[in-house]
């Protein structure tokens, strides 16, 4: 007689995400794809995709506000991620090899902030700016703080994963490099900077898709100035134009979808072998 | 220190998890109330008057009561809440929004009963000061759907817009044309609402202020008939046709660049703390503002354009999800005592929608003149709480506080209602919208 004992297995383990990936994210996808192939009276269309790409006026689709607001948010989010990503690699990288033995004490500075409240945040930024006096001065200046509040509001996540994959980096990689006669410069180029690729993919990935629609931080910190394309989602939405913000929404991940493939986020053949060496 | 901080975050979850039970069984008499936030007295679900409700309800009828109080950010999140099948027995938008809702047959109008004067407990029909009866009978709520905006929603709160100012920083006649939007002399000194409609209105009120001049010299010379005339500044402040809205797209756009910015909420604060100058607002917002601005030492104004403003009313409505009419008509009733009334008013600094000699003494206390005040001068209200009903108060109120929650008969006549924006006009709206606000 055979018997099969219930055993554990480790796929169980895998099922609250799975549960939680198809109730938030897969279920909300097939909605918002309904609502953007739809019209108000739930049949089939193609008229908001259409909508979206024509024109006002005489004004051509690529002299639409829309586009104009999608490039924008493009902009601020491409600057925020270079900015973020020289900041954060350096930082990363001294907290890695620095001597200190409580590497994570020194790592803990940067996740504190994430532990407040990010509106607070950002509150807290706007009445700094007003205090220096460069809040919603100029439209220059308003481009600036918006930067600056993606930079400040998304930093953590761009330090961390970085951090975790240098820190994993077997020393020996290093050593062999100066063994074989490369200086620092040359070990870190050929060396640290590829091995560490998963996690500047990831905290790239982290920070700008936020930056393209966190418009909390720009409606924030420029008095409504600073228009991004998730503020004309919000507005679309308000004001009960749902199949409108939800093609506007779908055409935005297209696009985000394209960029993480480009960039070769989707990569699961990572150079260090193995993905999921990143923290995120 | 990895393992830390995910147990730390698991932590955190664990306890985001932990699901809140609600004590009340299937069989327990519930209203399900949901508001405008920070929009009736002591705040929000923890108001006292709501508890008086439980008591007062339980006394008339025996019944217990509990009343499930929520609140909403504005009418178009409350509009998206209803879409997506959320249930309440009573709710409180504004007149477009009401409209579109009953237009789209989302609402239950009242029962004949409500409207009994005979029946001493209904405290609404009873108290409704007559120019708000009038308004909500005599708008009809679209061509589909003619009946009048009384069959579906009795009054809460209404009021005007108009502009807070600093009279020590602005010259008041400036402020009594809509073009003070654009003139160069304010600029970023200036807000303005940051939505489409209250915009939009803006926008019409700069595009059609010579034409409405002109109708407003008509109507006083009797050149024109009261009715004509509100017919006339009706369809001119709600043209939505595409060559105006475009032409209004081009107002808007340098009064964007003339302005410190759009604000929904900041605007308060900025005016109270100097950084504004000029903010066009709500007219229960503004007193708020006069109010603070007063303990700090400042003495704000308000205006009207003399062309013509917006004029708004916020009412009780039952969504067709309402399965308790006969506590939700009672909550409206127990609402508009003239004690609670004024404790609303008071409170949150709109003006209620109901009238009386109750509410009106209560005013002479809040703005009445002293007895040797040279100033004193008579303000009719009459309209409002009916014949004979003229307050003595000191100068100044003509132009604060007082004229904001009350305006007078004559300026209430230039005011006008905005109603909703159907399917295209409101995705013609979003885009012009946009236009202008984009960068």
């Amino acid at each position: 007689m055979t018997f099969t004992k219930p055993r554990f297995s480790r796929k169980l383990l895998a099922i609250p995400y799975g549960l939680f990936l198809i109730i938030f994210v897969v279920l909300p996808l097939f909605i918002i794809g309904y609502y953007a192939f739809t019209d108000g009276y739930g049949n089939f269309t193609f008229d908001n995709l259409k909508n979206f790409f024509s024109g006002s006026g005489k004004d051509s689709f690529f002299q639409s506000s829309r586009f104009k607001t999608i490039t924008q948010s493009f902009a601020i989010s491409v600057v925020s991620t270079i900015l973020c990503l020289l900041i954060a690699y350096p930082v990363a990288y001294i907290i890695a090899n620095s001597k200190i033995k409580n590497k994570s004490g020194l790592l803990l500075l940067f996740i504190v902030p994430m532990w407040v409240n990010f509106v607070l945040r950002v509150n807290a930024l706007k009445e700094l700016l007003d205090w220096i006096g460069i809040y919603n001065v100029s439209k220059e200046w308003n481009l600036f703080n918006t930067v600056l509040g993606m930079v400040y509001d998304f930093l953590p996540f761009m330090i961390l994963p970085i951090y975790t994959t240098i820190i994993k980096i077997d020393k020996s990689y290093l050593e062999a490099a100066r063994d074989l006669g490369a200086n620092g410069a040359r070990a870190f180029v050929k060396v640290t900077l590829p091995l560490s690729k998963a996690g500047i993919v990831s905290g790239v990935s982290m920070v700008f898709l936020p930056s393209m629609t966190n418009y909390v931080i720009s409606n924030y910190l420029t008095y409504n100035h600073v228009k991004i394309i998730g503020a004309y989602i919000d507005e679309c939405f308000r004001n009960d134009l749902w199949n409108t913000g939800s093609v506007t929404a779908l055409l935005l991940l297209t696009l985000m979808f394209v960029i993480t493939w480009l960039t070769g986020g989707l990569d699961t053949e990572s150079e260090t072998g193995k993905r999921g060496t990143s923290l995120w | 220190m990895k393992k830390r901080i995910s147990l730390l975050l698991c932590g955190a979850l664990a306890f985001t998890f932990v699901p809140t039970f609600n004590s009340c069984s299937p069989t327990k008499n519930v209203l399900r109330v949901a508001n405008c936030a920070e929009y009736i007295y002591g705040g929000d679900e923890d108001s006292e008057l709501l508890r008086d409700f439980e008591t007062w309800y339980e006394g008339k009828t025996g019944e217990k009561i509990q009343v499930e109080y929520s609140t909403y950010e504005d009418n178009e999140t409350l509009y998206n809440y209803l879409k997506m099948g959320d249930k309440f027995d009573l709710v409180c938008p504004s007149e477009y929004m009401i409209m579109k809702l009953a237009d789209e047959g989302r609402l239950l109008t009242y029962p004949k009963e409500f409207f009994d004067t005979a029946n001493a407990d209904n405290y609404y029909v009873n108290n409704v000061s007559p120019f708000i009866k009038e308004t909500f009978e005599s708008n009809i709520i679209s061509d589909r759907n003619p009946r009048a905006w009384s069959a579906y929603a009795a009054g809460y709160m209404w009021g005007t817009t108009g502009f807070v100012f600093n009279p020590e920083l602005v010259n008041p006649d400036d402020v009594r044309t809509w073009n003070v939007f654009i003139n160069p002399t304010y600029k970023n000194k200036l807000t303005a609402k940051n939505n489409v409609r209250d915009s939009y209105f803006v926008g019409l009120g700069m595009y059609y202020e010579q034409n409405i001049l002109t109708l407003n010299a008509q109507l006083s010379l009797g050149e024109i008939e009261l009715s004509a005339y509100k017919n006339e500044l009706s369809r001119l402040m709600n043209d939505t046709s595409q060559d105006t809205m475009a032409n209004v797209k081009e107002l808007l756009k340098p009064m964007k660049e003339n302005l410190y910015g759009f604000e929904t909420d900041e605007g308060k604060n900025d005016t109270i703390a100097g950084k504004v100058s000029i903010n066009y607002q709500w007219s229960g917002d503004a007193v708020y503002i006069m109010d603070e601005a007063e303990d700090a030492g400042t003495y704000l104004h308000y205006a009207i354009p003399d062309s013509v403003s917006n004029l708004w009313f916020d009412g009780w409505v039952m969504p067709t999800s309402c399965e308790n009419q006969s506590a939700a008509m009672a909550f409206v009733n127990f609402l508009s005592m003239p004690e609670n009334a004024v404790k609303n008013m008071n409170y949150i600094g709109y003006t209620s929608c109901v009238g009386g000699e109750t509410v009106f003494e209560e005013m002479i206390d809040w703005y009445g003149a002293e007895d040797d005040d040279e100033t004193a001068v008579e303000y009719d209200l009459s309209y409002f709480f009916g014949e004979g009903s003229i307050l003595i108060t000191p100068e100044g109120q003509l132009t604060r506080q007082l004229f904001a929650q009350y305006p007078d008969e004559k300026t209430i006549t230039r005011c006008v209602a905005m109603r909703y924006f159907n399917r295209d006009e409101n995705a013609r709206a979003n885009n012009m919208w946009n236009d202008v606000t984009f960068s």
